[in-house]
């Protein structure tokens, strides 16, 4: 009965050492989360098991296909959701487990939303500068830091001749750029994006995505952009895959210097690895070797390979 | 922080709903500040018309009392001061409701009348006509009259011939009417000892129509009591003595005296709610007053024979009593109206604001993700509501105290106001209580959570119990005076909530089975409108909760109006017998046809009607109607009215149609009816009628020949129109007595009580149907947004206008359709329901209202209106959603 007691002390010895937590020092971290929804007794499983770690002030992108999950994704890291199960932590915050209060003071302080739709974004009979505003008013801040800041913001993305403009006054670029003012009106940490370029042509889509960028520079906040415009996932830092409820890929990009000094944006797509050890192979790689139901994997020094099992090749051909 | 603004300025996007909750608050506001003053002064104005148009003599309350033996002699009565103190002391002791609705006591003293002798002033005394005299004293005649011969009386006179001599005033109508001149000296027994009147002078009221001569018809002419088979006609006349003629007649005569104290009724003082403590004051002052020693003398109490013991008379209790039966009728049913009219008119103001943070849904979302907090979100709304309902609910108030100054009430206006304010801010706490939840909700198909279906069923338990106890105690409380249960009157409104829950559960079944049929069909309209209108679920819960409640009402308003209708005609009917009747000692053989030729008259029918006959078998003998008349052509008659007159028995001898029981109780053996002036006929028992019209109590209807020829008519029923009763009347000539038909009907309908509870029915369903309608529409508005996207979306698909429309039929339609069916359905069973709780016959003359049902008329005139109106609003609908540009609403969709 030794081996057991060994077994036991193993596992106590396990338990009490300190591993470190995962993304224990991200700015968001998503572990495991799951989101479902009922729909007339219909479940819909919106997020299985999604993993994500964004660090402090970088400017990710979400692609993926519609149903993928981006926007409930959204949703329930801009606090507006809660998730049926898992972990996620914003900016300090667990919103798993935030009172009402506390979630409150999360929308407030900590993250400011852009959404797809201007209606959404800014009340339509108040004018620019008091849509600006209106997140300082309900904060509670005075009257001349909200005029100040108001002012600031608007210059900052480039639309302080439309203060006093009524959204519907506005163009789509110049109302989506004051909804981003909005968003970051409280100084937040993150901002969050559903689609803010969706409704525009490419060049005032080029403005907004440029304001976001100022905002993520100057302001030191974390950008989060769910989107479908591939000039938007292509600029910036991270481009992160949705499938099926779950991170799938990822796209890094470095800024290489070439020996004649000259700069080279690379682009590194990677398949995401969870923490389960579940790996979503491109669809693309696996139609081309048509690969289906299992696959034979083979670990080497350096890497492991994947082929395609012989049966159902043989059965194929 | 001032988040105000902001919602102030989303309510101003609104403005077109914020108007209409404007104006449903101001007419709720207005409803409820004048609806319970105005029901209030009715009732007032019912009692004040009961008081006023009894006779003085019936309503007054009277202390009588007889002095017979004066073994107190030096008792303070005799004085004047006496007098006065002990009328003080017959007020003091009368309690302080009553107080209230009479003017100042009144008192007289009066000997008995005593029979006039043979001597001077008595010429007109014959054998059969007695005169008499009484003398009394009243002190508020001396002010009221001038003397038109001769002079005031002044007592104490001298004695004459050893007799005392008592000076009186006498009526110049009654010397003229008895012959009695002024000076004469009318020898009188007062009391066991002879005394001597003096007539010294003949007055006249100063004004005749001064309401003091009402209640004292001797002092302005004789009484006269007609002659009976015992006496001959008696004329009385009464000499009105002066202050000290009083004292004089107690010291010097032993009459008898009567004592008088009347408390006149002020009908202006009474109000409905000093009803039931006034009746309840005037069985105390019965028994206070009997045991009063007004007398004086020392030791006396109201049970010395010594003393005088006073009888409290007076029609007011039983006057009250009637009226207090009337007014719980119309208390129960006024109640049951309004309750049901209150909650339609909240219910449509719940809707409204429902209305008002549905269209905010949007703007408030954003304010609500961009950090509102929920105590921010309900200041904001209800101060920007607050700036609509305050002036909506004060111009109702307003409008309310000019048409009822001084009566309009304002704790239903605050109500009103407090529902407007808070309910908008409530709701758009609730919904946006976690922000940014709302579309995945609206997606998701609502389903009844457990507190729901348990809310429900408490609904429903709640009104079943309601109705158990309202159907075993009644509407009032069992404390008297406590008038109706709050809550049994809810109780109505509470069975229609629970019948609109069940329907809502219940109605998308049947539907859905349709729509499994209509899916085979070819036609899409019917597939979609039903699949839609199947899982509208509890969107449309409030409005047609609303609708049905008004049904209820509606239908209970109707169903009652209906019954309280045909009772009262039936019972005017049973009264009268015919559209008029005449009845008489007795009519000779032309006195038909002399009917025959007034104006408007169409057929008369003779009867020969004997009250207090005698119905005897060999075993005992009972008191009966005879009415003799023949059945047959009294059937005719009244063919085409809702008299219901049994076929004429058949068979040998005299048939005899009976009052229920009778036969049983008369025993059997051969059978006599008849009575002094009426021959004695033998009949035998031929069947038993319920009722026979202008008989009340047991009767026996024989054929009018049975009596043979020597039988004169006493009852002619006419029929005609237009009937005059003066014209019968003198077409009959002699001393008859007429009753029309209309007169009674026009009695029982215009009594103010029966009015009041009819208009009751009356304007509560025109109000409640407007409400109802309103609710509609603001449905209607509601899902306007909704069905606007879907139907631009099937249009996309190929959908013609025309298919848009029928959708929008058969969308709604089968909702409102159950919801005006299950109301309707429940309001004419609710009368059955609570049937005990009502009763009509304080308005019915006594008839009990049975058989409600609902007049299909009504009925057929209000399933028209509903269906006018549905198409109306349907037509509205569709012109708005059709005047959407497809493309507008296909992007609105697009950005949800």
């Amino acid at each position: 009965m030794t081996w057991e007691t060994d077994d036991l002390v193993e596992l106590e010895r396990q338990a009490t050492r300190s591993t470190p937590v995962f993304g224990a020092d991200a700015h968001i971290m998503c572990d495991n989360l799951v989101r479902i929804y009922q729909t007339e007794g219909v479940e819909v499983v919106a997020l299985q098991g999604l993993d994500l770690l964004i660090e402090r002030g970088e400017m990710v992108a979400i692609v993926g296909a519609s149903g993928s999950g981006k926007s409930t994704l959204l949703n329930i890291l801009s606090g507006l959701d809660v998730p049926t199960a898992g972990t996620a932590r914003v900016a300090g915050a667990d919103l798993l487990t935030m009172t009402g209060r506390e979630r409150l003071h999360f929308r407030r302080e900590l993250v400011g939303f852009v959404w797809q739709q201007a209606t959404r974004n800014l009340l339509p009979y108040l004018t620019a500068a008091q849509n600006v505003a209106l997140p300082m008013r309900f904060s509670g801040r005075k009257a001349r830091e909200r005029r100040d800041r108001t002012a600031l913001l608007l210059e900052l993305m480039g639309v302080e001749h439309c203060a006093d403009r009524l959204p519907s006054e506005m163009s789509g670029g110049e109302q989506q750029r004051t909804a981003i003012a909005v968003a970051v009106a409280n100084s937040p940490e993150i901002i969050l994006a559903d689609e803010p370029t969706g409704e525009l042509d490419s060049a005032t889509s080029a403005e907004v995505f440029a304001a976001l960028r100022e905002a993520n520079r100057e302001l030191a906040v974390t950008a989060v952009i769910v989107t479908h415009d591939p000039r938007v996932a292509e600029q910036v830092d991270r481009t992160i895959g949705i499938r099926d409820g779950r991170t799938s890929s990822e796209v890094v990009r470095r800024t290489l210097r070439d020996e004649h000094g000259h700069e080279r944006v690379v682009a590194q797509e990677y398949a995401v690895l969870d923490r389960a050890g579940r790996l979503q192979l491109p669809r693309a790689f696996t139609t081309e070797l048509g690969m289906r139901d299992r696959v034979r994997l083979e670990l080497e020094p350096d890497h492991i390979g994947v082929w395609p099992d012989q049966k159902n090749e043989q059965a194929d051909g | 922080m001032r988040p105000f603004p902001v919602f102030a300025a989303a309510v101003r996007t609104e403005a077109a709903i914020a108007a209409v909750l404007g104006a449903i608050v101001l007419v709720t506001s207005f409803l409820v500040a004048v609806v319970p003053p105005l029901l209030t002064s009715h009732y007032d104005a019912a009692i004040r018309d009961t008081m006023g148009t009894t006779p003085a003599t019936g309503r007054d309350v009277t202390l009588t009392g007889q002095l017979i033996d004066r073994r107190a002699p030096q008792a303070p009565i005799r004085t004047q001061a006496g007098l006065r103190a002990a009328t003080d002391k017959v007020y003091s002791a009368t309690p302080g409701a009553l107080r209230g609705v009479t003017e100042p006591i009144e008192y007289d003293v009066s000997s008995r009348p005593a029979t006039l002798g043979k001597g001077a002033g008595a010429a007109a005394a014959s054998p059969d006509r007695v005169q008499q005299l009484m003398i009394s004293w009243d002190p508020g005649v001396a002010g009221r009259v001038r003397y038109v011969n001769g002079r005031p009386p002044r007592n104490p006179a001298p004695d004459a011939h050893g007799l005392p001599v008592i000076e009186v005033g006498l009526a110049s109508g009654t010397s003229a009417a008895m012959r009695i001149p002024t000076g004469a000296e009318l020898p009188l027994a007062l009391g066991n000892q002879p005394a001597v009147v003096r007539v010294t002078g003949q007055y006249a009221p100063a004004a005749a129509k001064d309401r003091y001569w009402v209640t004292r018809p001797g002092l302005t002419g004789p009484i006269v009591q007609e002659a009976t088979i015992t006496s001959p006609t008696t004329y009385i006349a009464t000499g009105a003595l002066d202050a000290a003629g009083y004292q004089a007649v107690y010291d010097r005569t032993d009459a008898t005296l009567n004592y008088t104290w009347r408390l006149p009724v002020a009908p202006g003082r009474f109000t409905a709610s000093k009803a039931r403590p006034v009746a309840a004051a005037v069985t105390e002052l019965g028994v206070t007053a009997g045991n009063l020693n007004v007398v004086g003398a020392q030791g006396l109490t109201g049970y010395d024979l010594a003393g005088m013991q006073l009888q409290t008379t007076s029609g007011l209790g039983e006057l009250l009593s009637g009226f207090l039966g009337q007014l719980r009728t119309a208390q129960t049913i006024v109640y049951l109206v309004l309750a049901g009219l209150f909650a339609v008119a909240f219910g449509v103001l719940a809707l409204a604001c429902r209305l008002l943070t549905e269209r905010l849904r949007t703007p408030l979302a954003t304010t609500r993700a961009r950090g509102a907090s929920p105590t921010q979100l309900w200041l904001g709304v209800s101060a920007a509501v607050f700036l609509v309902a305050l002036p909506a609910a004060a111009a109702g108030y307003g409008v309310a105290v000019a048409l009822a100054p001084g009566t309009a009430s304002l704790p239903g206006v605050v109500a009103v106001f407090a529902v407007a304010v808070l309910l908008p801010a409530a709701l758009a706490v609730w919904t946006h209580r976690r922000p940014g939840r709302n579309e995945r909700q609206e997606l998701a198909g609502r389903r009844a959570t457990p507190r729901q279906i348990v809310l429900e069923a408490l609904a429903v338990v709640l009104a079943s119990a309601g109705v158990v106890a309202l159907r075993t105690r009644g509407l009032s409380t069992r404390a008297p005076g406590e008038g109706a249960d709050p809550l049994l009157a809810m109780v109505p409104v509470l069975l229609g909530f629970a019948v609109g829950m069940l329907t809502l559960r219940g109605y998308p079944y049947p539907l859905r089975l349709i729509g499994r049929l209509t899916a085979r069909r070819r036609t899409a309209v019917p597939f979609l409108g039903v699949a839609r209108a199947a899982r509208q679920g509890l969107v449309a819960t409030l409005p047609v909760l609303v609708l049905l409640i008004a049904m209820v009402v509606a239908g209970f308003a109707n169903v009652v109006d209906g019954g309280l209708r045909r009772a009262q005609d039936m019972s005017a009917w049973l009264t009268v017998g015919a559209d008029a009747r005449i009845e008489g000692l007795s009519f000779s053989a032309a006195t038909g046809d002399r009917i025959r030729r007034v104006r408007g008259v169409r057929d008369v029918l003779p009867a020969r009607v004997v009250d207090s006959s005698t119905l005897s078998s060999p075993s005992r003998s009972l008191t009966v109607t005879l009415v003799a008349v023949d059945l047959a052509a009294y059937r005719r008659l009244v063919a085409d009215t809702p008299l219901k007159i049994p076929e004429p028995p058949g068979g040998s001898g005299v048939p005899a149609l009976m009052s229920p029981g009778l036969a049983e109780r008369i025993g059997p053996g051969p059978l006599q009816a008849g009575s002094g002036n009426t021959p004695e006929v033998t009949i035998r028992t031929g069947g038993t009628a319920e009722s026979f019209p202008g008989t009340t109590g047991d009767f026996v209807v024989i054929p009018l020949r049975a009596l043979g020829p020597g039988a004169d008519p006493t009852t002619y029923f006419v029929r005609g129109t237009r009937l005059d009763a003066a014209q019968l009347r003198r077409a009959v000539g002699g001393d008859v007595v007429v009753t029309t038909y209309a007169a009674v009907h026009d009695r029982l309908t215009a009594a103010p009580m029966a009015t009041l509870v009819r208009a009751a029915f009356g304007y509560g369903t025109l109000v409640v149907a407007g409400y109802a309608a309103l609710a509609v529409l603001l449905m209607l508005v509601i899902g306007a947004g909704t069905r606007a996207q879907v139907v631009s979306y099937l249009r996309a698909l190929g959908f013609s206008r025309r298919q848009s429309r029928r959708l929008a039929i058969t969308e709604l339609g089968p909702v409102l359709l159950c919801a005006a069916v299950a109301g309707w359905v429940v309001g004419i069973l609710l009368p059955h329901l609570v049937g005990s709780a009502i009763d009509l016959r304080p308005y019915t003359g006594g008839l009990s209202v049975t058989g409600y049902s609902p007049d299909p008329l009504t009925t057929a005139a209000l399933a028209a209106g509903l269906i006018a109106f549905g198409g109306i609003a349907i037509a509205v609908d569709t012109m708005i959603s059709t005047r959407r540009r497809l493309g507008t609403e296909l992007r609105r969709e697009a950005q949800r």
